[in-house]
């Protein structure tokens, strides 16, 4: 018995650690490997290249995963686009890719593992740069699955929201091996905890504290424990609804001898029904809880107002406005990153003219906002909060999960716009004029749409308070020099009345990603 | 005893009284226990429902025998 499970065991080692090493070794080209196989979950492993996300799925995991697959919610699911579409590869197939040898290994060492093939997401992101909108509607999603799929004797194994990726602005759940077959007389919903942890409590202490999502993801991959926002909450707000159950109640239960494997046993009821009562009950109960934690409309931030504070006219917008749309219909980029996008309106118009659009803000209220927007527009936007002058690093085991920020930037985009931005990173972060224009080199392979603001604008003076020295010798004519290491300069504009000009930058050819 | 010595003996009986730390709490056991009072709770309800469902279907069963039977008798009033 000991025997065949060390075989078993072996053999799966076997596969992840050739697989690992192809993913390693120089037959793929650096820049196609943008991200590390997932190997938290043993029924699996995923591939993500640059154009295509493989998963291979172990004899552990291959039962549950067919189970899913067949049932007619998860065929539902995959047609209304929640669940990712899936595909099955031919084993065969994989000699055309890179890590051909682990095909024959895994083939001959486990004969009962499959390959699928998943749409790729155009650009992964994480809970830590999502604005609470986002949060809450991957918890809509997840709660909606777990409920959906009681029918069909499947569940979840895990409730989290690294499951859930945003194509634009909707939801798609990714990891398609947290589905499991269910015994239909257990009434517990296992991932119950874990949801609380990474959807309800996050939204919870934002709602209350205004923690952001990037505080409470960032250093904790699980999210919050009940014990924790206890503590945050004083004596009178734990004995408040939001608080009661969610935390306060849990946190005295959780008191004690802290050895009680005994709740954590599976039970099974005699009766299926009952069971199947019960488990739908928790379910709908936490997603009454999950509403009462939506994210309240119109929240108010500095950044907020902008479209309406700014030192623009309506006449200098226009022209602006003009200019960029201009762009996109010469040019129609299929991919444009919107630096510091504010509410949206250009990611918007970028994505009327046919673009997939990234959206980044470092406020997360005007990014819940646009996210709302591009949803109930249907507009292919992604927003995230995100901060260019520090971007979201590297995260996860050996910091290999999810990638930085910039790694998956890196020429992801044919148009990145930078519109009332350089002022910020000059003034606000210190960065000099040619790491702003290499960074916006790096990211872009064809485009750049930029505002030069001269510092005699009044915004930049605000910004500037008595440091004006410092950018003495920036002037437009030193801008359009520094420019002429990476790009050229396709047409500029002037905005009449303004202290601003906007300019069209080509990256050059000797800057080009290969 | 000198003052100094109840020190030291306060001290080492604090120490060696000390409550028990665990390193490895499970700060997720209150939430479990949590549902599984809750679905204990779904769990009587389950048979409430049932109780209140059929106690319905005989009130039912009554008004619909009282309909069948003044159906049955036509024009009763003419």
């Amino acid at each position: 018995m000991l025997r065949s499970s060390d075989t078993r065991f072996s053999g799966e080692l076997w596969i992840r650690r050739s697989l690992w090493e192809a993913m390693q070794s120089c037959e793929i080209p650096s820049e196609e490997l943008v991200e590390a196989p997932s190997f938290r979950d043993p029924s699996g492993s995923v591939i993500v290249r640059r154009d295509r996300v493989l998963r291979i799925v172990n004899s552990e995991g291959t039962r549950d995963f067919k189970a899913f697959l067949e049932s007619r919610t998860a065929q539902k699911f995959v047609a209304e686009g929640q669940v990712v579409g899936t595909r099955s590869v031919d084993v065969d197939a994989l000699e055309r890719f890179p890590f051909e040898n682990d095909s024959k290994g895994f083939s001959s060492h486990d004969a009962d593992a499959i390959v699928v093939e998943h749409d790729r997401i155009p650009f992964r992101n994480y809970p830590y740069e999502w604005p609470p909108e986002m949060l809450h509607a991957a918890g809509v999603l997840t709660l909606e699955m777990a409920d959906r799929l009681v029918d069909d004797a499947l569940g979840l194994k895990d409730a989290t929201p690294y499951n859930i990726l945003y194509r634009g602005a909707t939801p798609v759940f990714v990891d398609v091996l947290s589905f499991e077959r269910r015994d239909p007389a257990d009434p517990i919903w296992r991932p119950y905890a874990q949801f609380v942890r990474t959807f309800l409590l996050p939204l919870l202490v934002n709602k209350h504290f205004g923690v952001p999502m990037a505080q409470v993801f960032s250093g904790r991959r699980d999210g919050l424990e009940p014990e924790e926002v206890y503590r945050l909450a004083g004596p009178l707000k734990r004995l408040t609804p939001a608080f009661f159950s969610l935390v306060s109640v849990a946190t005295w239960l959780g008191k004690g001898d802290p050895d009680k494997g005994e709740i954590y046993k599976k039970k099974a009821l005699k009766n299926a029904e009952q069971a199947k009562f019960i488990l739908r009950s928790l379910i709908r109960r936490t997603k009454r809880s999950l509403m009462r934690l939506e994210p309240t409309r119109n929240v108010k931030s500095n950044w907020s107002g902008y479209m309406h504070t700014n030192n623009y006219t309506e006449a200098h917008f226009l022209a602006k406005d003009r200019f960029v749309e201009s762009v996109f219909r010469e040019f129609v980029p299929k991919s444009v990153l919107d630096v510091g996008s504010n509410t949206g309106h250009f990611s918007a118009s970028a994505a009327k003219c046919g673009a997939s659009v990234v959206a980044i803000d470092t406020d997360p209220v005007v990014v819940g906002k646009l996210w709302r927007r591009a949803k109930d527009e249907k507009l292919d936007i992604l927003p995230l909060v995100a901060n260019l002058s520090s971007p979201t690093p590297a995260m996860g085991w050996r910091n290999r999960e999810c990638p930085s920020f910039l790694e998956r930037s890196r020429g992801r985009f044919d148009c990145v716009l930078m519109l009332a931005v350089i002022h910020h990173l000059l003034v606000t972060e210190r960065v000099p004029l040619s790491e702003i224009l290499d960074l916006a080199a790096d990211m872009t392979t064809d485009l750049c749409v930029m505002e030069f603001i001269d510092p005699d604008d009044s915004m930049f003076k605000r910004l500037v308070r008595g440091r004006e020295s410092l950018f003495a010798a920036l002037t437009q004519p030193a801008f359009e020099a520094a420019c002429e290491h990476r790009f050229e300069v396709v047409r500029s504009q002037h905005v009449d009345g303004t202290k601003r000009w906007l300019y069209l930058l080509r990256k050059k050819a000797q800057c080009q990603v290969n | 005893m000198k003052r100094s010595k109840v020190y030291v003996m306060v001290i080492i009986l604090l120490i060696a009284t000390q409550a028990r730390v665990h390193a490895y709490t499970d700060p997720g056991t209150g939430t479990m226990v949590w549902q599984l009072l809750l679905a204990a709770s779904f769990g009587v309800m389950f048979y409430l429902r049932r109780i209140l469902t059929w106690a319905r279907g005989l009130r039912g069963r009554d008004v619909r025998a009282e309909e069948e039977v003044n159906a049955t008798i036509p024009n009763q009033k003419s």
